[in-house]
């Protein structure tokens, strides 16, 4: 049995590869895509690496410090002295390195020696008043203002005495605006807030951070994914560990001969992830579109019955059909993954793995993402007739399946994301290029999904008349 | 001992897109014996290859069941099938494959690998006088070579049965006389049992032990040939060209009237392809068909009799009784019409 469902595999994978203009749309042009969307973004193109420009921002900190111990700290006073360059005041050592996520560009930091602070990132200003930073960034002198809390170092300070019946404290509320114009560099400096505060936090306390957007709409923030969680996670880890440490590792941050500060690959590869991930998904989905032309094809040209003609059941052939399937899917989104990753080296100038560091976790992200959408497939076999079917139907199931995950650059639409393969699959690829190993739910509702389609996909083939 | 293959009460009932329901198939009976070479004659839309598609598994009949080698196909297909090898009427093979990729991948759906595949597909490579070009992709190959290379296929597991189904559909004389000398080379060399479709009455003529005409999806008789055309006796057949479009009644009533042997006669109207005007259709004529007994002896009279009525005769064409004049007798029309 496995004898003939590895030569139906053989077969399909050598036809495949001997045609010309499969190959070229498998494999190249998704390459091109992605190359394409490395010379936009920066990075490749004509030598100049992507050059961003100090964020100007403008902190307020209306903190008033705390005093436990005999300890005094005004940790909004702290973030100022770093984004300006400035002295700390606090004795704060709380802003430790144990916030070691195994970041995408991380592995790559002991062999950076020339290392720079987060003054290369941000041209920080410290302004008295919230109403003078706004009215700062709504003129465009700044892209972001901070706005620390009176109780922003209280609600941060160790509880240690307290009651245990005690409420937790309200989240403390960092506003951080930016103009929406420049909403990637609004994300980018929440994330820097975020990491700060992940850095010295202990215990409970929530933090909420908000982006106000001063001015509506902006395609750059809708293609980098403003809303998005994951997105946020990215750039938090690119610069999150600059935080902890104060430092960035010159992967990250490049400094130039001038000493004009520039980010390569912190924010190219966190671009790369996001178009990337999204991409390997719609990639597999119509690598598989292929596999299932193939199954129409062959029963039209006669050679899908005479398969059934030999002594050989038809889960054997059909099993078979899809195992190629499966294996085309997986290759095509292995190559898509490596691809970016090899683009975002160029752009970086050195070797720069973007899936995170748990290779395990993801080939069985790949291979769930390949089952489910083989599931899917096997219920598009069973309802299209001809090619063209299955080129509309696919192309349809496609975009709607990208567009309630949010793949195309809008938000995820909820809950009707959850049931689209394309979110989980981004999710977790996002989820494993920060370094988390938390995608247990991936896996299970793409394995879950592929399991289901697969038996609802059977049904409807089998009910399928004859011929 | 029972028959190789073996239908029993066959039918198929298509239901199509739109409700409508076709019954292609009415209830066949067949007894194929080990070394036949069988023939089921019809024309087009007949039934033979729905028939084929149940003998062999490919399709669930609504009623009835055959059995290959004492293997029933919807009971036992895997074993049925193993004795079976199958030359479909289209030629299904990989067209970016070469012939040698073809027949590698089908003998492993048989079972076949290693050395015995290798061995079986250079057999079959002689066999089908491919050797040479085994390597070549099946697309750039000549209609008559596919052919080859699609029977080869339902061969190189050396089935007891095979089923030919209109194999020389759309090839030129010369394949065609190679693919018939194939048909008696797999009785004579490999004692297979073959079951062959076609609707030309000459190849069913040359190749058949027994024939069984098919029409409407009935088997409207069965026998050797020798059997069939006792059934119409000595009847021939007289196909006389005339150069008008029509002819008078009164000459299709004398001649079964006034000529002794004649039981038929009937006007046929030329038939031209859409499109050609009706000079073109008048310079054709039409043709009067006569059976008659000593037809030949006949003709001279027959002849007169349509002089006698004013109608130029342009050709004469005198068949002696033959599957056609079976078919003709048994459904009044052409195999070909
Ligand atoms: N899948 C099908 N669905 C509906 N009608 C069919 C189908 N296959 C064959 N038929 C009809 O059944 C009849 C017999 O067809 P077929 O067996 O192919 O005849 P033959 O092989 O003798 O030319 C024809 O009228 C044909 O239109
Ligand atoms: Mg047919």
């Amino acid at each position: 049995m496995f004898n003939k469902i590895w030569a139906i595999v053989q077969k399909d994978l050598y036809t495949t590869f001997t045609d010309r203009n499969l190959v070229l749309i498998m494999f190249a042009v998704p390459l091109a895509i992605a190359t394409i969307v490395g010379v936009v973004f920066g990075g490749l193109g004509d030598g100049d690496n992507l050059t961003l420009d100090r964020i100007p921002v403008a902190i307020v900190n209306l903190d008033e410090g705390y005093e436990s111990f005999g300890q005094q700290a005004n940790l909004g006073a702290d973030f100022a002295a770093l984004a300006t360059g400035g002295e700390m005041t606090s004795g704060t050592s709380a802003v430790g390195s144990d916030t070691s996520t195994a970041c995408p560009l991380s592995d790559a930091q002991s062999s950076g020696t020339s290392q720079s602070s987060m003054t290369d990132i941000l041209a920080a200003t410290e302004v008295a008043t919230e109403a003078e930073a706004r009215a700062g960034v709504e003129s465009g002198d700044y892209d972001v203002a901070i706005v620390f809390p009176a109780d922003f170092s209280a609600s941060l300070s160790p509880r240690i005495n307290e009651d245990e019946a005690s409420p937790p404290a309200d989240p403390v509320a960092v506003s951080i605006y930016a103009n929406s114009a420049q909403s990637v560099d609004g994300a980018i400096v929440r994330s820097i807030v975020e990491g700060y505060v992940d850095t010295i936090q202990t215990g409970y306390i929530a933090l909420e951070t908000t982006i106000n957007s001063l001015i509506a709409s902006n395609p750059v923030a809708a293609i980098v994914g403003g809303n998005n969680d994951a997105a946020n996670a990215v750039i938090a880890c690119a610069f999150g560990d600059t935080l902890a440490t104060i430092r960035l590792d010159r992967q990250s941050i490049e400094v130039q001969a001038d000493d004009e500060p520039a980010v390569t690959g912190g924010a190219f590869s966190y671009i790369l992830i996001q178009i990337g991930a999204a991409q390997a998904m719609v990639f597999g989905l119509f690598a598989a579109q292929f596999g299932i032309i193939s199954i129409v094809e062959e029963r039209r040209e006669g050679t899908m019955q005479r398969m059934m003609l030999s002594p050989t059941p038809r889960n054997v052939i059909i099993g078979g059909k899809f195992t190629a399937t499966f294996f085309m899917v997986v290759l095509q989104m292995s190559v898509l993954l490596l691809a970016l990753t090899v683009i975002a080296s160029f752009g970086a100038g050195t070797f720069v793995w973007l899936w995170g560091s748990n290779i395990l976790l993801l080939v069985l992200l790949i291979l769930a993402v390949a089952i489910a959408i083989c599931g899917l497939s096997v219920i598009l076999a069973s309802i299209a007739r001809t090619p063209e079917q299955v080129g509309t139907l696919g192309s349809v199931f496609n975009i709607l399946l990208g567009l309630v995950a949010g793949a195309f650059g809008f938000p995820p639409i909820l809950p009707v994301a959850y049931l689209s393969l394309i979110y989980w699959g981004v999710n977790g690829l996002e989820a494993l290029a920060i370094g988390s190993t938390d995608i247990t739910l991936n896996l299970l509702v793409l394995f879950g999904q592929g399991i289901v389609f697969f038996l609802l996909g059977t049904w409807l083939f089998s009910r399928r008349v004859e011929a | 001992m029972a028959a190789m293959i073996e239908a029993h009460g066959l039918k198929k009932v298509f239901t199509t897109g739109d409700g409508k329901r076709i019954e292609a198939v009415k209830g066949v009976d067949l007894a194929v014996q080990k070394g036949e070479i069988f023939s089921l004659l019809g024309p087009n839309g007949a039934g033979k290859t729905t028939t084929i598609n149940m003998i062999s598994g490919l399709i669930e009949p609504t009623e009835g069941d055959a059995s290959i080698g004492g293997h029933s196909i919807t009971g036992e297909p895997l074993r049925a099938k193993a004795l079976l090898g199958v030359i479909p009427q289209e030629i299904a093979l990989y067209p970016k494959l070469s012939a040698r990729q073809n027949l590698n991948f089908f003998g492993k759906m048989y079972g076949l690998s290693g050395a015995d595949l290798n061995r079986r597909v250079d057999e079959v490579l002689d066999f089908i006088d491919l050797r040479d070009r085994q390597n070549d992709r099946v697309e750039n190959f000549s209609g008559g070579m596919k052919r080859r290379v699609n029977i080869g296929v339902g061969l190189l597991h050396r089935p007891q049965v095979v089923y030919m189904d209109e194999p020389t559909v759309g090839i030129d004389p010369q394949n065609r006389r190679r693919v018939l000398d194939t048909v008696f080379r797999l009785r004579d060399e490999y004692n297979m049992t073959v079951l062959y479709t076609t609707h030309l009455m000459e190849e069913a003529q040359e190749l058949s032990d027994r024939v069984g005409i098919i029409d409407h999806g009935e088997i409207i008789a069965l026998g050797t040939q020798g059997e069939l055309t006792q059934q119409v006796g000595e009847e021939d057949r007289l196909t006389i060209g005339i150069d008008a479009v029509q002819a008078p009644q009164q000459l299709l009533d004398a001649l079964q009237t006034q000529i002794e042997g004649v039981t038929q006669a009937e006007f046929l109207a030329p038939t031209l392809p859409e499109g050609v005007d009706s000079e073109e259709l008048e310079r054709k004529g039409g043709k009067i068909r006569v059976l008659a007994k000593r037809g030949r002896k006949a003709l001279p009279r027959i002849l007169n009799l349509i002089e006698e009525h004013n109608v130029e005769v342009n050709s004469v064409e005198v068949r002696e009784p033959d599957l056609e004049a079976v078919f003709l007798h048994l459904t009044g029309r052409a195999l070909r019409d």
